[in-house]
C-alpha cells in the first residue's frame, strides 16, 4: 500500500513539474544535396544525411546529458517532407517526429527545395504551413507552425521561418530596402498570428517560440534601421543570444570576404529562464551553424 | 559611497585621538576640523562618482541617462519612419509579381501530398526553363517538372 502511495506521489509530482524544452534551429543549406535546385548523387546525399544526423544527435546528447528535455527543432532549406523524415530517422533521437513541413511552390506550381520544418518529441495539437501574404510585394516562402501540448493547460506555439535573403539582383539601394521590407512584413505576419493565438488561448498558458534563419540581426550597422527582430522584442520576445558578445553568437561563419554574422535566432516568450545555450558547428553539411537553446 | 563616509568617520576619530595625545590640544577642536575636511572630501568623491568628463565638460550620470533615453526614443522614431518609407517605396516602385500569396494556412502539412510527375520523357528546369531528355545528367536532377517535347528551350548537351 505504501509503495503504491509513493509511486502515486512521484507520478503526481512528475505531472505537475514541467521539464525543460530544448529548442534547436538549423539552416541546412539545400539539404540533402547542398546545391541550389540540383540533386546530388545518391551516395553523396546519403553521406550528407549521415553527417547531419550525427550533428543533430550529438547536440541533443550534449544538451540532455545531465537531465532529459523535450525537443523542438526548426529546420530550413529542406528539399521536401521525405528528406525531413529521413533526417529524423537517421538522427535516432527517441520520440522525435516530424510535426510540420511546408510545401512552398514557385509561380509555376513546382515545389521549392527550400522548405521549412518542425520536428518535436512533444504531442502535436495542430500543425501546418502558410505562405507570406503581403499586398505590396511578393515574399518568398513562408512559415511552418506547430501547436504543441506541453502539459496540463500549457501550449507551445512554434514557428519555423526562413526570411528573405540580402541578395539583390542589381545591387541597388532600392533592392536592399525591398529585402528589408520583406523581412519586416514577414515578422508582422507572424506577430499577427501570435496575437490571434493569444486571444484564442487566453485561459491557457501559451508560450511562443520562433526559430530560423532571419537573414538579419540586431548588431550590424547595415540593419540598424530594420525592425524585423526588434518588432519581436516589442512584443515581449527575448533572444537566445541576449547579453552575448558578437563573437559568442556567430551562426554564419564568414567566407569569401564576408564577415562572421549572426543570422539564426530562436526568439521566445513565456518561459521562466534560459537553462543553457550553445552553437554547434554546422560544417561540412551547411554554411550555417546549429543553434540550441534550453528553456525552462 | 556610504561605506566611504563611514570609513572616513572612523578614521577621523582615530586620527583625532592620536593628535590630541601628541599635540595635547583640545580634542573637540581637532575632531571638528577633521570632520570638516572629511565632509568636504566625501562631497568631492561623491561628485566624482556620479559624473564624468565628456569632451572636457563635466557631465553627471543622470544627464547621460536622460540623453541616452532621448536617443533611444529618437532611434525608435527613425526606425518607424524608415519602415513606413520602405513600405511606400516598395508599393510605388516595386510592383507585385503574380505570386502564390494569399494562400490560406494549410493544416497538417506533413500529409500534403507532393505532386508526382508523369514520365513524359522530357524534363524542364523551373529556373532556366531548359528542357532535358533521359540521356541527360540533368534529367530529373534539376528542380523542375515533366513537360512536353516542345516546352522551353532545348538543352545544348542532350538536345532536349
Ligand atoms: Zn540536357
Amino acid at each position: 500500500m505504501r509503495t503504491w502511495l509513493v509511486a502515486f506521489m512521484v507520478m503526481l509530482v512528475a505531472c505537475c513539474v514541467r521539464g525543460d524544452v530544448l529548442f534547436m534551429t538549423w539552416n541546412m543549406k539545400w539539404f540533402p544535396s547542398g546545391r541550389a535546385d540540383l540533386r546530388s548523387g545518391d551516395d553523396e546525399e546519403s553521406a550528407t544525411l549521415t553527417q547531419a544526423a550525427r550533428i543533430v544527435a550529438g547536440a541533443v546528447a550534449d544538451q540532455t546529458r545531465r537531465s532529459s528535455a523535450d525537443i523542438v527543432m526548426f529546420a530550413q532549406e529542406m528539399r521536401d517532407a521525405e528528406c525531413c523524415s529521413n533526417l529524423v530517422s537517421a538522427a535516432g533521437v527517441k520520440g522525435l517526429n516530424v510535426a510540420a513541413v511546408s510545401c512552398f511552390q514557385d509561380n509555376s506550381g513546382v515545389p521549392l527545395w527550400q522548405q521549412v520544418a518542425i520536428f518535436t518529441t512533444l504531442p502535436v495539437l495542430r500543425s501546418g504551413y502558410a505562405v507570406w501574404s503581403n499586398a505590396e510585394v511578393s515574399i518568398p516562402r513562408g512559415f511552418a507552425y506547430a501547436l504543441l501540448d506541453a502539459g496540463p493547460n500549457a501550449r507551445i506555439a512554434c514557428f519555423s521561418i526562413h526570411l528573405k535573403s540580402n541578395f539583390a539582383r542589381d545591387n541597388t539601394e532600392f533592392e536592399n530596402q525591398k529585402n528589408i521590407h520583406k523581412r519586416e512584413a514577414a515578422a508582422a505576419q507572424i506577430l499577427a498570428v501570435v496575437r490571434q493565438l493569444g486571444e484564442k488561448y487566453e485561459d491557457k498558458k501559451l508560450q511562443v517560440v520562433v526559430g530560423g534563419d532571419f537573414n538579419t540581426n540586431d548588431d550590424d550597422l547595415e540593419y540598424v534601421s530594420e525592425a524585423t527582430i526588434r518588432s519581436f522584442y516589442g512584443a515581449h520576445f527575448r533572444s537566445c543570444f541576449r547579453d552575448l558578445k558578437k563573437s559568442q553568437k556567430i551562426t554564419h561563419p564568414g567566407t569569401n570576404g564576408f564577415p562572421d554574422a549572426t543570422f539564426d535566432y530562436i526568439l521566445y516568450r513565456g518561459f521562466e529562464r534560459i537553462v543553457s545555450r550553445k552553437i554547434y558547428q554546422g560544417a561540412p553539411v551547411s554554411d550555417h551553424n546549429l543553434v540550441t537553446l534550453r528553456l525552462r | 559611497m556610504d561605506a566611504l563616509i563611514a570609513s572616513l568617520s572612523i578614521l577621523t576619530v582615530v586620527v583625532a585621538d592620536y593628535t590630541r595625545r601628541v599635540v595635547r590640544c583640545s580634542s573637540k577642536k581637532v575632531i571638528a576640523s577633521i570632520f570638516v575636511v572629511a565632509i568636504c572630501l566625501s562631497g568631492v568623491c561623491s561628485q566624482e562618482g556620479n559624473s564624468r568628463h565628456v569632451m572636457g565638460e563635466r557631465v553627471t550620470h543622470a544627464a547621460l541617462r536622460a540623453e541616452n533615453e532621448a536617443l533611444r526614443i529618437e532611434n525608435e522614431a527613425l526606425r518607424r519612419e524608415n519602415q513606413m518609407l520602405r513600405r511606400e517605396l516598395v508599393a510605388r516602385k516595386g510592383g507585385k509579381a503574380a505570386a502564390s500569396d494569399g494562400v490560406p494556412v494549410k493544416g497538417n502539412a506533413v500529409e500534403v501530398p507532393v505532386p508526382q510527375d508523369p514520365d513524359t520523357g522530357y524534363w524542364i528546369s523551373s529556373k532556366s526553363h531548359i528542357r532535358h531528355n533521359p540521356k541527360c545528367r540533368s534529367y530529373r536532377k534539376v528542380r523542375g517538372r515533366a513537360c512536353g517535347p516542345n516546352d522551353g528551350k532545348p538543352c545544348k548537351n542532350c538536345g532536349g
